[in-house]
């Protein structure tokens, strides 16, 4: 038996795992903040993915053999699953096409973070804007127009009965996104009269049924009407700024474009989406597919910029009314709850279907008295956020709990909504969402971060703590050592106060792992392993890694 | 050869969209292998439809059918599937309907409707007001076509192996005057009924007429034209028509069939029908529960030509039996249905049927001598919150269907 094992499953269990086995723990060259893909390319194709394919590919097929993926399962059962492959050796994610540390590494100011990644002030109010095109096919109306500078702007409505709704979670999303790290569009909210607008000689509209024909005055009056006046004989409206470039259509959530020389890590290994489901989780983002990107082309670099677009479907909103009570807690078609809900013969209820909490129509339905951060779904299974680790889980959990309130509040401000109290009630959802999420993941992964060497002393801050979500009382933390290049003795483990920091006196030449654990009441953390090099007098931390 | 090399490129490589996106195999892909080779035609149904829905989104398809389809509505043509009953197989009908399209008090509705099988469906009618309060005046005439009609012989104690088949005409013309009374609503009506028999279209099955030639079945061969007065009493106490969660519906009827061609043919027909609703405590979790009773008063043997038989075997009822697998003079049958919601738009169901086919109902019932049919499905919910697709599964000592059909069972 144990030569069989020795022979036959041993060696199955190391080539599944061995998929697994990430590249070394630290590295002692300066870690890695840029990652090297804007090299100049030719020209992508561009690709239009389809919106209903894209459901259908999502949720059915590889959601079977997902869960018949054998070497998936053992990765997780032994607490190996494939880790992201765009961080560096301190467990941060490398700057990008796709992503750029901003507000968690580099902390924006409540100004910068409601600024987002506006340049100006939105269209130019100097004289008229012309509608170039319009548009039927959507539920939202709107149309695009050229202002008096020349610049494109896509015009989008709020729905019928719900002012204020689905611009400013747009906006608001925005400027939020911006701050985490991605690349998103320059979003304003407009007010505007009618005499603002001008139909274009070379307007095009495009009519339910696709057909394509000059733009008429009656058909902009069509999508006025539908919009509706919002103060007055005003209309206010979401104005997205064209992104710069050239568009060359969607990014898939998983694998590499092709035709993309500078797409070298399979989507769905990208930190920087696998964490996204945090950020969309904590902004109710459940439109977060494929249909809601954009590559685009820069013309003076050649390469491509990835971006995240259309956050009319967050916070309260779902684009074209307010959100329902499934949305966010359970998928459009959720094949896990209706196998379970069959099987059961309908005695589990889903309690959150029949919750309807709508206090502001300008805020919709943006609900955390039961917000569960691992429960929440997107509209259909994303293939990077399920690919979603415990550490890519705390990372998006410190960029979300990074946000103060002061923060949040200047984001929501952006969104302009005339009712105060509507403001207030989106602060406190955003507020307690956060803590939630914060809550959830600092108790899968020790939440300590922010690792500086100060003199002889490796100092750190225990994130849970510093960010108000637990009190301190009762925690404790020990660190152990281990000589790990060349392999040395171990030490400890010792109690450490983080304030004081890790005593780094006797540290022997070469690189040295201090791991680090903090004790609640009841229970210890996985550890965090920081690498320390010791070079004659110099320290250096080479490398971070988290267990889970 | 070649085929072979390229099925199997096809279940080596792109089996992933990782793979299309320029990712190799991994590891996951090597064992994921069988699975994927167990999968291929479910993965070249996927690509059939990933061209498909992009051509269809290209061409703004799905845009132009519902913008036709609601265009048609406005304006009074509804296109919907099935509708010809059970046995015809893929196919669809047509409703013009005045009533979208000026406002009077005199509305007319055109039907047609055809399936794959050759079964055929016209009908016009106009109603007016009925000189009561809400009352209705209805006068219609149609046409309808069967041509894959099954008869297994008369009697509970047919056997499925004598399964044949009969093609049946029918021309009708008539008037019926409704009016509510609160939750009641009377129905009095004349209609006119002439019935052809000819050879059934089934080639995989003798027709009914070479099978059971040689036996004294009524009507075998025989066109008969009928004169029928009826009546009709519904009391409707259900919270919501489309989708009951809770509440009764009953029903009682009479006709009466004088012959007006054929020898003889001549008999009254009275059904009764009660259906409960019980809710279970959360929305469309409901015990539905339903009997139902036909008799037949025949004024002499051989009074009634076999295809006016109550029949039991079809999608609604005795879901395990073949359609039309059992007729006689009288029929009773009860149904009891567990359904739940396992999704927004669509419902689980679980059924027991329990009925059988009698000479004489009230001298030969007998719990113990019920034919058996139980199974389940999902129904799939339309716009308006009713059952617009059934599929279900029934099963019997006999056999197991697979339905798949448009409405409500009841």
């Amino acid at each position: 038996m144990a030569r069989f094992l020795r022979l036959g499953v041993l060696p199955i269990v190391v080539w599944v795992l061995g998929g697994c086995a990430g590249a070394r723990s630290y590295n002692l060259r300066p870690p890695l903040w840029e990652a090297a893909d804007r090299d100049s390319i030719p020209l992508p194709q561009e690709r239009d993915v389809s919106e209903y394919y894209d459901f259908f590919e999502n949720t059915f097929l590889p959601q079977l053999e997902r869960g018949l993926s054998l070497p998936r399962y053992l990765r997780r059962w032994t607490g190996h699953p494939h880790q992201s492959r765009d961080v560096n050796s301190l467990d941060e994610v490398v700057n990008s096409t796709w992503y750029t540390n901003r507000h968690y590494l580099l902390p924006m100011t409540p100004g910068e973070i409601a600024r987002g990644p506006n340049t100006g002030i939105g269209p130019d109010t100097s004289g008229v804007w012309t509608v170039t095109r319009g548009d039927k096919k959507g539920v939202t109306p709107g149309f695009w127009i050229r202002d008096p500078a020349g610049q494109i702007y896509i015009l989008k409505f709020d729905p019928p009965g719900y002012p204020e709704l689905s611009s400013a979670a747009e906006v608001v999303s925005t400027k939020l996104f911006y701050a985490a790290g991605y690349n998103v569009p320059e979003n304003f909210i407009v007010s505007f009269r009618r005499d603002r607008l001008q139909v274009g000689e070379e307007a095009r509209f495009t009519t339910e049924v696709g057909v394509r024909r000059p733009m008429t005055g009656a058909d902009l009056e069509g999508i006025l009407e539908q919009a509706g006046t919002w103060q007055g004989d005003r209309y206010r409206a979401l104005a997205s700024k064209f992104l710069p470039g050239v568009p060359r259509g969607q990014f898939s959530y998983v694998g590499r474009r092709g035709d993309d020389p500078n797409d070298l890590i399979p989507h769905e290994d990208r930190r920087s989406l696998r964490a996204l489901r945090v950020l969309a989780a904590w902004l109710n983002h459940v439109d977060t597919r494929t249909h809601n990107t954009m590559d685009m082309y820069q013309p003076q670099g050649g390469y491509l910029v990835h971006y995240l677009i259309d956050f009319g479907s967050t916070l309260g909103s779902s684009g074209d009314r307010a959100k329902f009570g499934w949305e966010g807690y359970e998928a459009q078609w959720d094949n896990g709850l209706i196998l379970r809900d069959l099987l059961t013969f309908g005695f589990l209820s889903r309690a959150w279907d029949e919750r309807k909490v709508i206090r502001y129509p300008s805020v919709g339905q943006l609900r955390w008295e039961d917000f569960e951060p691992g429960a929440w779904k997107p509209y259909y299974p994303n293939p990077a956020f399920q690919n979603l680790t415990s550490r890519d889980g705390y990372w998006g959990a410190k960029i979300v709990t990074s946000f103060g309130e002061e923060d949040i509040r200047a984001a929501v401000a952006s969104g302009q909504l005339s009712d105060p109290a509507a403001e207030a009630y989106l602060v406190r959802a955003l507020v307690e969402r956060r803590d939630r999420m914060g809550r959830y993941w600092f108790r899968r992964v020790a939440p300590l971060d922010r690792f500086a060497l100060e003199g002889d002393r490796l100092r750190f801050v225990d994130l849970a703590v510093t960010r108000g979500l637990e009190s301190g009382e009762g925690q404790s933390y020990q660190y152990a050592t281990a000589g790990v290049d060349p392999q040395g003795p171990t030490g400890g483990p010792h109690p450490v106060d983080p304030q004081v920091g890790v005593p780094l006196v006797e540290l022997p030449e070469g690189v040295t792992r201090v791991d680090l654990r903090k004790r609640w009441p009841r229970q210890w953390s996985p550890p965090v392993r920081v690498f320390i090099w010791r070079d004659g007098e110099r320290l250096r931390i080479v490398g971070i890694t988290r267990e889970d | 050869m070649r085929m072979g090399r390229f099925l199997l490129l096809l279940i080596l490589l792109p089996t992933s969209v990782r793979a299309q996106e320029g990712g190799g195999p991994t590891v996951d892909d090597l064992f994921l292998l069988p699975f994927r080779v167990a999968f291929f035609p479910l993965r070249i149904f996927a690509l059939g439809l990933k061209e498909g829905i992009t051509f269809a989104e290209d061409h703004r398809l799905f845009n132009r059918v519902h913008y036709a389809a609601t265009f048609l509505h406005d304006h009074g043509v509804f296109l919907r599937p099935g509708g010809l009953g059970d046995g015809a197989g893929p196919g669809g009908r047509l409703d013009i309907d005045s009533a979208a399209l000026f406002s009077s008090p005199v509305r007319a509705v055109l039907s047609a409707g055809a399936s794959f099988r050759n079964y055929q469906f016209y009908q016009i009618g106009v109603g007016l007001p009925g000189g009561l309060a809400n009352s209705r005046l209805t006068v219609f005439g149609g046409y309808r076509l069967k041509t894959e009609e099954n008869f297994f012989g008369l009697g509970s104690r047919s056997q499925p192996g004598d399964r044949s088949d009969f093609t049946l005409e029918e021309s009708s013309a008539g008037g019926q005057w409704t009016t509510p009374l609160g939750p009641l609503r009377f129905l009095a009506g004349l209609r006119y009924r002439d019935f052809n028999i000819r050879r059934g279209q089934d080639d995989g099955i003798p027709d009914t007429q070479d099978r059971f030639g040689g036996t004294p079945v009524p009507g075998l061969g025989i066109g008969t034209t009928f004169l029928v007065p009826e009546a009709e009493l519904v009391l409707d106490l259900r919270d919501d028509p489309v989708l009951p969660n809770r509440g009764l519906w009953a029903m009682i009827r009479a006709e009466n069939y004088d012959g007006l061609r054929g020898r003889g043919f001549e008999f009254g027909r009275f059904g009764a029908e009660v259906r409960g609703y019980l809710p279970l405590g959360r929305p469309r979790r409901v015990l539905a529960l339903r009997a139902r009773a036909e008799v037949t008063d025949a004024r002499a043997p051989g009074s009634v030509p076999f295809y006016l038989f109550p029949r039991l075997g079809s999608h609604d009822t005795l879901r395990g039996l073949r359609r039309d697998r059992l007729r006689d003079l009288d029929a009773a049958l009860l149904t009891a249905e567990y359904r739940y919601p396992i999704w927004r738009h669509m419902d689980a169901v679980l059924f027991l049927e329990a009925g059988n086919v009698y000479g004489d109902l009230f001298d030969e019932f007998d719990l113990d001598h019920l034919e058996l049919s139980y199974g389940g499905g999902v129904r799939i919910l339309g716009r308006d919150g009713g059952v617009m697709l059934r599929l279900e599964i029934g099963a019997s000592p006999e056999r197991t269907n697979f339905i798949l059909k448009f409405g409500e069972s009841f």
